[in-house]
Order: structure tokens, then sequence, then C-alpha cells
């Protein structure tokens, strides 16, 4: 997965970088498997597999008018990881990602307080159990106004999306009869 | 069961190759896809210590809440990207100077 992933973030090709952030996303869904959220898992490949992997394969035949010629052209450079400008890029990434293994690796997590409840207690999460289930009754109980919430974003920004996308075709469109009269 | 900390691993280099993605990519698409990665990191923390959680399960239900923000996030970005390739003719983020003409 993670090769796939930086194969993404070097690729010259655009189109192929978006099939192996096809392929990223469903490698996460195994590992939320592994994390025993099957649940989450199905989600992810139905969001992103479903919707987002369709629009930007259409974001991209809208708008990339050279990818054909790319296309064409290829074989006689591959991906290159490291270009000159990239420098500074790469060297915050590493940076980054040195104090984020610092600390992932320097802290002992199961010593944790709530953790160390949670063990004994039986809140831990064995894979045995049904765990839809449980996640519906919380989802419309306990965790009811976020789930409204979300919602009502996810309408106001699918039609807010659906505006932007038409806004200045139907604009013209309008001027046409005024024109005509 | 495998242990938190390699779940924590594979996200810290995640949100790394995503922050890599955004800076050094000159298509906003590609931009957009580096953003989606750092949140797929986030997302798989919320997944991994919502392991622990089986009574209220909070980390999978947030994960899904970020889950359904980031299709959000991704629809309305592609209608922007999609709005600025009309008016300026390219997508890189580097040639788009101003936000009105």
């Amino acid at each position: 997965m993670l090769m796939a992933a930086l194969y993404v973030a070097v690729c010259r090709d655009v189109a192929r970088a978006i099939f192996c952030f096809f392929g990223v996303l469903f490698a996460l869904a195994g590992l939320y498997i592994f994390a025993l959220a099957d649940f989450i898992a199905v989600t992810q490949i139905l969001v992103y597999a479903g919707g987002v992997i369709v629009l930007m394969v259409f974001a991209l035949m809208l708008t990339d008018k050279q990818l054909l010629e790319i296309i064409r052209m290829e074989g006689n450079t591959g991906p290159r990881l490291f270009r000159a400008r990239a420098l500074p890029s790469v060297m915050l990434c590493l940076g980054v990602l040195a104090v984020l293994l610092q600390v992932v690796i320097s802290i002992d997590w199961t010593s944790l307080s709530w953790m160390q409840q949670a063990i004994p207690s039986g809140d831990q999460i064995s894979g045995k159990e049904n765990m839809v289930e449980n996640i519906g009754i919380n989802l419309m109980t306990r965790y009811l106004l976020p789930f409204e919430v979300i919602s009502v974003f996810l309408l106001a920004a699918l039609i807010g999306a659906a505006y932007l996308a038409r806004g200045r075709k139907t604009a013209s469109q309008n001027q046409h009869p005024e024109t005509r009269n | 069961m495998v242990p938190l900390s390699h779940f924590l691993i594979v996200s810290a280099i995640l949100f790394c190759i995503g922050l890599y993605t955004v800076f050094s990519r000159k298509n906003a698409v590609l931009v957009l896809i580096g953003i989606e990665f750092m949140l797929n990191a986030a997302i798989l923390n919320l997944v991994a210590f919502g392991m622990y959680d089986r009574i209220d399960n909070e980390g999978q239900v947030f994960a899904i809440f970020a889950i359904v923000l980031a299709a959000a996030t991704v629809a309305v970005a592609l209608a922007i990207i999609i709005n600025v390739y009309s008016q300026y003719k390219t997508i890189d983020p580097d040639k788009v100077k101003d936000m009105k003409y």
C-alpha cells in the first residue's frame, strides 16, 4: 500500500496516479479489517471507490487535455523521486516523518490509563461480536446530533458543488434569450 | 491481533507521503489526492484507537463521519477545479494568480 502511495506521489502520468490511489484506498480498507472495524472498511469501499474515484476520473477527463499526448510520449522518462525543485518538500516531509515516528516509537501505548481500564473490563473488540448492530444503535442514540448535523452538511455541500459546477454555463444560457429578444 | 503502534507507524508514513504530494505536484487533482492521503491517515488512527472501545464505538463512528466529510470535500473541490479550468485553461495551482477578473 505504501509503495502504491509513493508511486502516486512521484508518478508523472495523472491517470496512472489516480488508479494507484484507487489501490491505496482498497488497501486501507483491508487495514481497517485488520483493525477489526469491518463496517468502516465497507463504508470506505462504498464512499471512496464508488464516489470519489468516479468524481476524480471525471474531473481528470474534463480538465487534462494534455493527458493523451503524455500517454503517447511516455517511455522516455520514468518517474523520478528526487527533482531539484522538490528538495525542500522532501526535506520537510522527512522532518515531519521523523518527529511522528519518534513519538510513535517512544510512547508505550499499552500503558495509557484509559486503555488499561478498557482491556480488563472487556471493552476491547475481539473480532467475534457483531459490530454493525452496535454501531447502528450508537449512531441513532448516542451520536444522533453529529449524525444529523453531518447529513445536513452533506446536503449543503452537494448542492453547493452542483451549483459551482454548472454556474457559468447557465448564466450564458440565460443571456441568450435576452439577446434574441 | 495487530498491535497499535504498527497502525500508527503506517499512518505516519501515509501522512508524510500525502504531505509530499501536496507540496510537489503541479496538478490540482493530485494535490487533492494528497489531501485525501492525509485525511485517510487520520481516519486510520481513529479506527486503530477505536479497537479499544467496544461499548461506545467512538472511534469507528467518528471515522464514518470523517469519511463522509472527505467525500463532501472532494465533491466541492472538484467543482472548484473544473470552474478554475474553464476560466484559466490550466489547473496548475502556481499559475492561478488572481481570484476574480
